[in-house]
């Protein structure tokens, strides 16, 4: 079981190691570690965002002034 | 009891009681003593601030009257620009110069109403994170107890305003950042409806959720502020055209509350000790003893747009930041890093997602509130009071715990008023939301419940009288 729960951050590690590399920014030691750590659950909300039925709706629309006036 | 409202030394400047320039020297005084303690600025502009008192007083004196903000000592957010000074965000990532703007619309119209800057107060880094002892700025520490924190990001607003250094101030709002602190510290705090005021001249974080909102020791102080600050502004189109308002007048006006929706979410309920519930049930009691119609109301989906505040204004603030980050990472504080870097851990279609999500839900909310007759919903502003800066219950200091960020996504206007104490006698926030620009109404309910109840005129062990010597 704890060989899983290694597996399973140090998987988190590499994901977020490479996003992150993907954007510039190469990250190790113990920022590196707890980003890697929050990931899983971070990915389970992003996940959850698509089991909302949104159809055909678009993007939040931000009150505007040129759409107001 | 507290005797520094707005309306109440405005009272005191108009019957000739005191001055501005007394006020504004009794600020600085309490401010000597205080501010070391308290960690409210980071920047004090003493000289100027006693100028901008004689004119106050000089005009008042010559018959010319400016209207409630007259000669009134505020604290800005040190991420909004002033003439005065540079603006830090409390970073050492942030490039001085950024600051030579100088006034923004806001703070322009706050000293076309008489308004006096006494300076720029301490946040979270970038209006984001947690207190952060590792760089060389003052940690803010809340006046009820210096051993727990503000709340955040607003928080030298916050404990500036709560102990008397200021009678106002400015904070920004872009998940709870001024609820959040308004209610750790026992004042009062108005995010307005997203669009209402200008954000020109401020850092944005969340480019889409920001809101700069006033800061004071009462809904009316709340309404004064905002009647001068809200208004269209070219130099930022997410500004709305409206007529303007006059949101102390209407507070008088007959109420439209309608019926009052009590938050049931069990992700906002359970999220909160049974403590700051208890104190919640006596405030709703109280304002169905006042007539109120009260009646359950489930928000749908809560938790997606509670997360997703976060989740997009993580990406908004990382596209901000990122050549930043790639520089100076160390620079900046290890809670801020780490918590925009998380905008970067998700793709560009997950974002839309979120976006989409945000407009669903928001449509969703008002329609459960249009089919149930529901003009105002109410909960606990945070799930529990101000924590401790160590050894914190994980609980009180999750996310979770935090009820302000859905009201972001949504751009709805959401009031944080004192609601009572905890068993520890610190500041429970009541957070009263409603629909889009219907501001006045919020405020209405929120002056309504202060008419009933002393707790915003509570004052903490630091604190100083701006109308008094003692």
């Amino acid at each position: 079981m704890a060989e899983t729960q290694d597996d399973s951050n140090s998987e988190s590690v590499n994901e977020v190691r490479t996003l992150l590399s993907l954007v510039g920014i190469e990250l190790a030691g113990s920022d590196l570690a707890s980003l890697g750590r929050i990931f899983p659950q971070f990915r389970q909300k992003v996940d959850r965002m698509y089991e909302i039925d949104t159809g055909d709706e678009v993007t939040a629309a931000v009150f505007r002034a040129d759409m107001d006036s | 009891m507290n005797n520094n409202s707005i309306r109440e030394l405005g009272t005191n400047l108009r019957d000739g009681s005191t001055t501005s320039r007394e006020i504004v020297e009794r600020a600085l005084k309490a401010s000597d003593h205080l501010d070391p303690i308290l960690g409210t600025y980071l920047n004090r502009f003493d000289e100027t601030a006693l100028e901008a008192a004689d004119q106050a007083d000089s005009e008042m004196q010559s018959g010319l009257d400016r209207g409630p903000l007259h000669g009134i000592p505020l604290g800005i957010k040190d991420i909004i620009s002033t003439d005065e000074g540079p603006t830090s965000a409390q970073s050492l990532v942030q490039d001085p110069s950024w600051g030579d703007q100088g006034d923004g619309p806001l703070l322009r119209r706050l000293r076309e109403a008489g308004a006096v800057v006494m300076g720029k107060t301490t946040t979270m880094e970038y209006a984001i994170g947690f207190p952060d002892f590792d760089k060389p700025f003052p940690v803010p520490r809340n006046p009820w107890n210096v051993e727990r924190w503000t709340g955040g990001s607003s928080s030298g607003t916050a404990n500036g305003v709560a102990s008397g250094q200021f009678a106002g101030g400015l904070g920004t709002d872009t998940g709870g950042s001024v609820r959040l602190p308004s209610a750790y510290c026992g004042i009062t705090g108005f995010k307005q409806t997203f669009g209402l005021v200008p954000k020109s001249g401020c850092i944005p974080l969340g480019l889409s959720y920001d809101h700069i909102g006033p800061m004071a020791n009462s809904v009316w102080d709340c309404a004064a502020m905002l009647t001068v600050m809200a208004g269209y502004d070219v130099s930022d189109r997410t500004t709305v055209r409206r007529p303007p308002s006059n949101y102390v007048d209407s507070l008088t006006e007959d109420p439209e509350f309608g019926k009052v929706g009590v938050i049931t979410n069990s992700a906002l309920v359970g999220a909160s000790s049974d403590q700051m519930m208890a104190v919640f049930d006596d405030a709703v009691t109280e304002l169905g003893s006042a007539g109120m119609n009260i009646v359950p109301f489930e928000v749908p989906h809560y938790e997606a747009l509670h997360d997703g505040a976060f989740m997009a204004l993580q990406a908004e603030a990382f596209s901000w930041h990122r050549d930043q980050l790639q520089d100076r990472w160390s620079d900046y504080g290890r809670p801020t890093r780490l918590t925009i870097a998380r905008g970067a851990l998700f793709s560009a279609g997950d974002l839309v997602q979120v976006e989409r999500v945000r407009e669903v839900a928001r449509k969703a909310v008002l329609a459960q509130m249009e089919e149930l007759g529901v003009e105002i919903l109410v909960s606990p502003t945070t799930g529990y009071a101000a924590t401790p800066f160590t050894g914190a219950d994980r609980s009180a200091t999750s996310l979770a715990a935090m009820h302000t960020p859905a009201w972001n996504s949504t751009g709805f206007p959401a009031l944080s008023v004192p609601m009572g104490f905890d068993q520890d006698g610190l500041p429970c926030g009541l957070q009263v939301i409603g629909r889009p620009f219907q501001d006045h109404v919020v405020l209405q309910l929120g002056h309504r419940y202060q008419e009933l109840t002393e707790w915003h005129r509570q004052v903490p062990v630091h604190h100083a009288d701006l109308l008094s010597d003692e």
